[in-house]
């Protein structure tokens, strides 16, 4: 009866209804901490693959590394101390920088512009705790106000206000705006890309799910799914560009939100439209169905937009608009680097929607719709991670290129382009260009190893040494 | 095949047609009023004093010369709420304030008016003929006019009309009518107001204009490769793009050979000292160089090769040393290579490190296919399994990528040859992108379209010819 007890423990929920071939019902709650082996799921597979690559667990641990400078820029280079004692009275200054900006605090008019690196290194503040560096990116350091080698002499008491990666030719501290500018960065990468993926999953999962054959509508829902698309573009679009072109000069969550309530309003509208057109297919001529080729019209509108020459374009429509903002940057990269991601995920659909699961879904009775989003989008979406990691990469070495070309960042916006292009006009000061150089290149290739690392671990047929 | 390209080709049409549409929408978004960079051209001869009307004619006609008093498109798609002549508007941004009035209030009629009145009050503020003593007053008067036609908001229009009557009480005698006239447009805006139908701006209204239209001139333009004249120097955009391809052109050349040159020897050594030191150290080497963007290493090149104080072997910029015009052509010859090195390094070593690292990928993925398998089973030496059987049918994909690199050429152009100032496509676009030079702008962005288009279609046709395994025809 070994084999029996084996049984019990791996059928552990079959059980109740076996309890007669089981002749100790009892016995069969018991044995809770032998679970039933689970063969490791898919991603467990990758996490697995991925950890034997060692390249790629560094460039993950960098990326971490990164992320968290990123976040705790301010903890980490800022210009005033995080505590300090002024005439007899406790200040957390940059903590209250932070709830200024919330509204919870006022600085009191003697103290808001206080330079309190200054009234340090006067000997006026009694005791205070500093970020590690002492500067913020445009903070022009009076006692040093030319370009700096690292191991040059600077003018200060206190080691710890050493500019311990130089500084510019006006004597703004190199690391202070490094790590500053990392935010800039990622941001852009990771808003720029979320557009992508957002747009590029969506029309490549619809564009291979329903292919050229799959979709029906009547005659009379084409034809209002047209009139649809053209009112849901004036009620979408047309009507709110004021509200759009304002919005997107203020840039912010709300920008992204007032866009993504114009799009809602398209597809709102072309739905309801095709919903009323419903009651008129019981005309006969109107209730023919036809298919919807939406593979090739989706698939002709990728190859128009991935054929765009992005940094021309970026280049173009920075020169046009008058008002420089980041976020215009990052929306103009999301939305034509999307076609990327569209590709993949079409691809990966087509081989995802013949599968078991889907054909289970669907004798299931579940909606078309629900398929898409709870079963074939989810079980594509490994390889489009992938390009998602390169995309990352791309937008952030096209946006370090535009602001080194000194194209649609703000002039008041430090980021790592533009100290290199700083570089430029001084080019015997090599830390100018060495260290935001080298901030670029460990961005980008750590991403691109991340992600040729998440190729790998996601392709079994990729051999691993153990 | 033949069918195939032809296909193919039919296809490019829609797609550059889109293109082109999305390059025009750019190029009418352009803030400043084309109308009036092409007067401050013809009209800023030294001493010529011109009176309104003169001007107003002026405009008028170039408004027209240049079709700015056409609609844009072909159709378009707005709410019932704006006329259908409001590109008759002659000035532009007079156009954009009514535009934007009548996306506020909605009625047309009434804003016609209004702006009707505003027209009429204008020119007799033109026509008087102040005593000296309150010319300023007039002057003032007539400048808060001209601003009133642009303001698209309340706030701007009741500022503008206070400060009309301001002026205006402040010498009751001569300028009495104008205080009426400034009554009557308030009267008028309050009606725009009053009878506001916000609802109609909700109506959508599909307008159809037929050929005569902006899009329709400028694409027969650009058909027939006008390209129209620079804002910045008004040379032509032709002769400028000529001037400019040939060092693009050469430098694209001479680095799509030496990457092809220096890429396929890497590539095979690596297959076959494969997960032996060296390979390892090529390959992440290369990954590293694939991964540094142009423009980093290009400035760290200068800074390092190019530096007075340290070492200096190759000039920062430029094509040419001065005077190198009368030299020999070898002397010639030199000095462009010497200036060239580092342009041509920064701007190929991409492309080496893309191409080799296909080269091993394709050769690895080959190595392991059972030909090779025979190949070393019938007693080949390892040089010509590698060489004759798994280069041969690797090398020819790699060729294929010729088509993939055109479209990264373009974009590397522009910074490279920003940084090295070389007088190319690159440097051409950046420039006019700072100079707002939009007719060159355009250009270039078309023509780089349609480059990256036809990379694509004999990178798809290359691959059908090189594998005949992909089959383009209907089976």
């Amino acid at each position: 009866m070994t084999t029996g007890s084996h049984n019990h423990s791996t059928e552990k929920g079959f059980s109740h209804t076996r309890k007669g071939f089981l002749h100790t019902p009892k016995r069969s709650f018991q044995p809770k901490h032998t679970e039933p082996v689970k063969s490791p799921g898919f991603w467990q597979n990758v996490v697995v693959r991925l950890k034997k690559n060692k390249l790629a667990m560094i460039a993950l641990r960098i990326v971490f590394i990164l992320s968290l400078i990123a976040i705790f820029a301010d903890f980490i280079a800022y210009n005033k101390p995080f505590y300090t004692r002024y005439q007899d009275e406790s200040y957390f200054p940059l903590f209250n920088d932070y709830l200024e900006v919330i509204g919870l605090y006022k600085w009191t008019p003697e103290l808001i512009h206080t330079d309190w690196l200054d009234m340090e290194r006067k000997g006026k503040l009694e005791s205070s705790f500093w970020a590690p560096v002492r500067y913020l990116p445009r903070d022009i350091d009076q006692e040093n106000p030319r370009a700096l080698s690292p191991f040059a002499k600077q003018k200060i008491d206190n080691w710890k206000e050493w500019h311990f990666l130089g500084t510019d030719q006006d004597g703004r501290d190199v690391l202070s705006a490094l790590i500053h500018g990392s935010r800039i960065s990622l941001t852009i990468g990771l808003v720029a890309v979320g557009i992508a993926a957002f747009i590029g999953i969506l029309l490549g999962a619809v564009a291979g799910f329903y292919g050229d054959n799959r979709l029906q509508l009547s005659r009379i829902g084409i034809i209002f799914l047209l009139i649809g698309l053209v009112l849901g573009i004036f009620y979408g679009f047309t009507v709110r560009s004021y509200t759009l072109r304002a919005a997107l000069e203020t840039g912010g969550l709300t920008a992204i939100g007032h866009y993504l309530l114009s799009v809602l309003i398209l597809v709102g509208v072309t739905v309801l439209c095709v919903l009323i057109s419903r009651p008129l297919e019981r005309i006969k001529w109107f209730g023919v169905k036809k298919y919807l080729w939406l593979d090739i019209i989706l698939s002709r509108i990728i190859e128009i937009w991935s054929s765009i020459p992005i940094l021309v374009l970026i280049i173009t429509i920075g020169a046009i608009t008058e008002q420089r903002s980041i976020f215009l940057l990052m929306v103009l990269l999301g939305i034509f680097s999307w076609p990327g991601v569209a590709r993949y995920m079409r691809g990966e659909i087509l081989r995802t929607r013949n599968q078991m699961f889907i054909e289970a879904a669907r004798s299931l009775g579940f909606r078309e719709f629900r398929i898409i989003v709870r079963h074939a989008i989810p079980n594509s979406l490994a390889p489009v991670l992938v390009v998602i990691v390169f995309g990352i990469a791309g937008a952030i070495s096209v946006e370090a290129a535009l602001s080194f070309l000194g194209i649609g960042v703000p002039e008041d916006i430090i980021t790592w382009g533009k100290l290199l292009s700083d570089a430029r006009s001084n080019i015997s000061a090599w830390w100018l260009s060495l260290f935001p150089g080298l901030a670029i290149f460990l961005t980008v290739t750590t991403l691109n190893l991340l992600g040729e690392g998440l190729r790998d671990a996601l392709d079994p047929k990729v051999p691993h040494k153990e | 095949m033949g069918q195939y390209v032809f296909k193919r080709f039919l296809i490019m049409v829609p797609t550059l047609f889109a293109i082109m549409v999305i390059s025009f929408f750019i190029s009418i978004s352009t803030p400043g009023d084309p109308v009036d960079r092409e007067m401050s051209w013809t009209m800023s001869r030294p001493g010529v004093v011109l009176t309104k009307d003169d001007t107003d004619r002026e405009y008028q006609r170039l408004s027209h010369k240049l079709g700015q008093d056409l609609p844009v498109f072909y159709f378009s798609l707005a709410s019932v709420a704006y006329p259908d002549t409001l590109h008759k508007i002659v000035r532009l941004n007079e156009r954009a304030s009514l535009h934007q009035l009548i996306a506020t209030y909605g009625n047309w009629p009434e804003i016609n008016d209004f702006y009707l009145e505003i027209t009429r009050l204008e020119a007799t503020g033109w026509k008087l003929d102040p005593p000296p003593e309150i010319k300023a007053d007039v002057d003032g008067i007539k400048l808060a006019l001209g601003e009133l036609k642009r303001s698209p908001t309340k706030a701007e229009i009741m500022y503008r009309l206070d400060f009309i009557d301001t002026l205006a009480d402040r010498n009751p005698g001569f300028l009495r009518e104008i205080g009426l006239g400034a009554k009557e447009v308030r009267e008028k805006f309050r009606l725009v107001e009053e009878k506001a139908t916000v609802w109609k701006l909700y109506v959508p209204s599909l307008q159809f204009y037929g050929w005569n239209n902006q899009f329709h001139r400028w694409i027969s333009r650009m058909l027939v490769l006008d390209l129209g004249n620079s804002y910045h120097d008004k040379m032509k955009v032709t002769t400028k793009i000529r001037e400019a391809l040939p060092w693009t052109f050469m430098m694209g050349l001479i680095s799509f050979t030496l990457a092809y040159l220096v890429a396929i020897p890497i590539g095979v050594y690596s297959v076959r000292h494969r997960n032996s030191t060296q390979d390892k150290t090529i390959t992440i080497l290369l990954f590293l160089l694939y991964s540094v963007p142009s423009f980093v290493t290009a400035m760290l090149l200068i800074t390092l090769v190019c530096n007075p104080e340290y070492l200096y072997l190759f000039p920062t910029s430029g094509v040419a040393s001065d005077g190198a015009e009368n030299w020999s052509f070898f002397a010639k010859l030199t000095d462009y290579a010497w200036h060239l090195t580092l342009p041509i390094l920064v701007y190929s070593y991409g492309g080496v490190a893309f191409l080799s690292r296909q080269m091993r990928a394709g050769m690895i993925e080959n190595i392991r296919l059972d030909y090779i398998r025979t190949a070393r089973a019938k007693g080949l030496p390892e040089k010509v399994v590698i060489w004759k059987h798994a280069f041969r049918n690797s090398i020819l994909p790699i060729v294929t990528h010729f088509a993939s690199l055109l479209p990264r050429l373009i974009s590397g152009a522009i910074i490279t040859e920003t940084i090295f100032s070389i007088p190319g496509m690159g440097r051409l676009t950046f420039i006019a992108s700072i100079q707002v030079d939009h007719p060159t702008i355009m250009a270039v962005f078309t023509l780089s379209a349609i480059l990256t288009m036809l990379g694509i279609l004999l990178a798809d046709i290359l691959y059908a010819i090189v594998d005949p395994r992909i089959s383009y025809s209907r089976r």
